[in-house]
């Protein structure tokens, strides 16, 4: 499969401190990739980067040419955080300009249709509204037919409704085979459309892989009982890291949520008021954050 | 060339159709100046009264280039960097080269369109003599004389905030267009605002056009100052520019 993006020993530093340490990845052509992190982790930096607009140390391929090369302006699509808050221009007039300067610039018009904004083409940008003024940023993105798309946070200061319009094209843009890679702090968000995930922490990347494999490597289950097992009877059971005595109740984490869970049933006898809670990927996310922040 | 006609297509209507403020303070206010202070309060002859109206002209046409460059230019410059389309553009294949051409090609339109409307007034309402010539020169010798305070306007464009911008435009185009003597005459300054005075760009401008409308001949010395302002100007551009990058890249944004 073809790469779209390959990073090698990446590092940035705004002076002192530093930014990205030592990032290693790479996303194939026609891949959605999400890049999660904590505020200052890394991943809007990581973004300039791929698109040239800061000095790079160490390697940036973007379908086999370097990041600084020229022609791959005309395969990108960026979609920064901040809106484009030109006053004076019309929506129309304001993607008609972007879109001169690319070599196959997307139809205007078809791009306003096919996004539901074909009545706000008229309208000046300073008039409108939060949310109509990031999907004009995120057409703004579009109009020169990328292969390549960059979303930073896209949905901050959207409805539900626009949510799901964008989530929408940008499924249809994965499906005609243009890589995407989009930044969010909400996981689950991202578990909807990314096919992988990058967890950034620090500069540092904390995990990539597939939800299932996040899910699988960290997933803990938590049991909750009262029983007259000792602490020590519990420790032996099979996946369990840890295990707290609260009021009457025992509470156990296992990596092993099924294997546990067959080891109590055989003694529940002893084991009553029996609960087991399932963490959620915001919680692994929370508890990998939590774990790296008392490191 | 399909991008520049483009972007200079979409900055002329932006810029100059439908910036109301800009075309007031840059074309009307100057042009209003001139009709107040050569038909209204003037006195004396009639040999006094036109060579004041062609003076005055010269005047109010440096005054136009000052309200373009320190306001209008710079405004636009931080609106179109806060707002985020410079960086949009610098994605593009591109890049920012056609912008700034067109951004030029603008301000020399508006340049035009000032000296044009006061050239209208002088010989339309004062019946100033202009010859055909001594017009094109006027404009020619504008549109080169302008070219340190666009730079200025280049320079304090990269202020941060859009209140400090305000402040000091203003902090420079009033107090600029009066010690070049622009609004009064120079002798009615003390002798060392004079000093600083004869020192600016802006009068040496002044008197560039005033030699052009009086049919002498340019001076050098008023040259050799604007190229100096120029060169000035142009380096603390450079390096602005430079501490700037440096300071981008050692704060996190």
């Amino acid at each position: 499969m073809t790469e779209a993006v390959k990073i090698q020993n990446l590092s940035f530093d705004y002076g002192k401190q530093p930014v990205l340490n030592n990032v290693n990845f790479s996303v194939n052509a026609g891949e959605m990739i999400g890049v999660i992190g904590e505020n200052g982790a890394g991943k809007t930096t990581l973004l300039r980067l791929m698109q040239a607009q800061l000095p790079i140390n160490g390697e940036i391929s973007i379908f086999g040419h370097q990041a600084h090369d020229k022609r791959v302006c005309d395969w990108l699509g960026a979609m920064p955080q901040g809106d484009l808050k030109l006053p004076g221009v019309t929506v129309q007039e304001l993607l008609g300009n972007l879109s001169a300067s690319y070599s196959n610039p997307a139809n205007i018009d078809q791009l306003m249709r096919d996004n539901g904004i074909a009545s706000l083409s008229k309208k000046r940008i300073d008039r409108l509204s939060g949310g109509q003024l990031r999907r004009v940023t995120f057409l703004s993105a579009l109009v020169g037919q990328p292969r390549l798309l960059f979303l930073d946070e896209p949905t901050v200061g959207m409805d539900v409704t626009a949510r799901e319009k964008l989530w929408l094209q940008v499924k249809q843009m994965q499906r005609e085979g243009v890589t995407i890679m989009i930044t969010s702090h909400y996981l689950e968000e991202l578990q909807d459309v990314a096919d992988r995930l990058l967890i950034l922490k620090s500069g540092r990347i904390r995990f990539q892989g597939t939800f299932s494999e996040l899910q699988e490597a960290h997933v803990q289950t938590l049991f909750r009982f009262t029983s007259s097992l000792s602490e020590p009877q519990l420790l032996q059971l099979p996946g369990v890291q840890s295990v707290n005595k609260v009021g009457s109740y025992w509470e156990l984490t296992s990596n092993d949520g099924d294997q546990t869970l067959g080891a109590l049933s055989r003694q529940l006898s002893q084991v009553h008021e029996l609960s087991v809670t399932k963490q959620s990927l915001a919680d692994i996310f929370s508890e990998m954050m939590r774990q790296e922040a008392t490191k | 060339m399909k991008p520049f006609v483009q972007q200079f297509k979409f900055d002329v209507q932006r810029e100059i159709f439908r910036n109301l403020p800009f075309l007031f303070f840059s074309l009307l206010m100057p042009a209003g100046f001139y009709i107040l202070f050569t038909k209204v309060m003037v006195s004396g002859s009639q040999g006094e009264v036109q060579q004041f109206s062609g003076s005055y002209m010269c005047s109010m046409i440096v005054y136009s280039l000052i309200i373009s460059a320190f306001f209008g230019l710079a405004v636009l410059l931080q609106r179109d960097r806060r707002s985020g389309y410079l960086t949009r553009l610098s994605q593009t294949p591109v890049g920012l080269n056609a912008y700034y051409c067109s951004i030029a090609l603008c301000f020399m339109l508006m340049t035009v369109l000032s000296t044009g409307i006061m050239f209208a007034l002088a010989i339309g309402v004062n019946h100033l003599t202009l010859h055909i010539g001594q017009m094109i020169l006027i404009i020619l010798v504008s549109l080169i004389g302008e070219l340190p305070l666009f730079v200025v306007g280049l320079l304090i464009s990269r202020v941060g905030r859009e209140e400090t911008l305000s402040v000091i435009s203003n902090l420079l185009t009033f107090p600029v267009a009066i010690v070049s003597g622009l609004w009064w005459p120079m002798t009615m300054l003390p002798q060392w605002l004079q000093v600083v005075g004869t020192s600016l760009p802006t009068y040496r401008l002044n008197h560039l056009l005033n030699n052009i409308v009086a049919n002498q001949h340019s001076s050098g010395y008023d040259w050799l100052i604007i190229a100096s302002w120029l060169a000035v100007s142009g380096l603390a551009v450079l390096i602005q520019e430079v501490t700037l990058r440096r300071w981008r890249f050692s704060v996190k944004e």
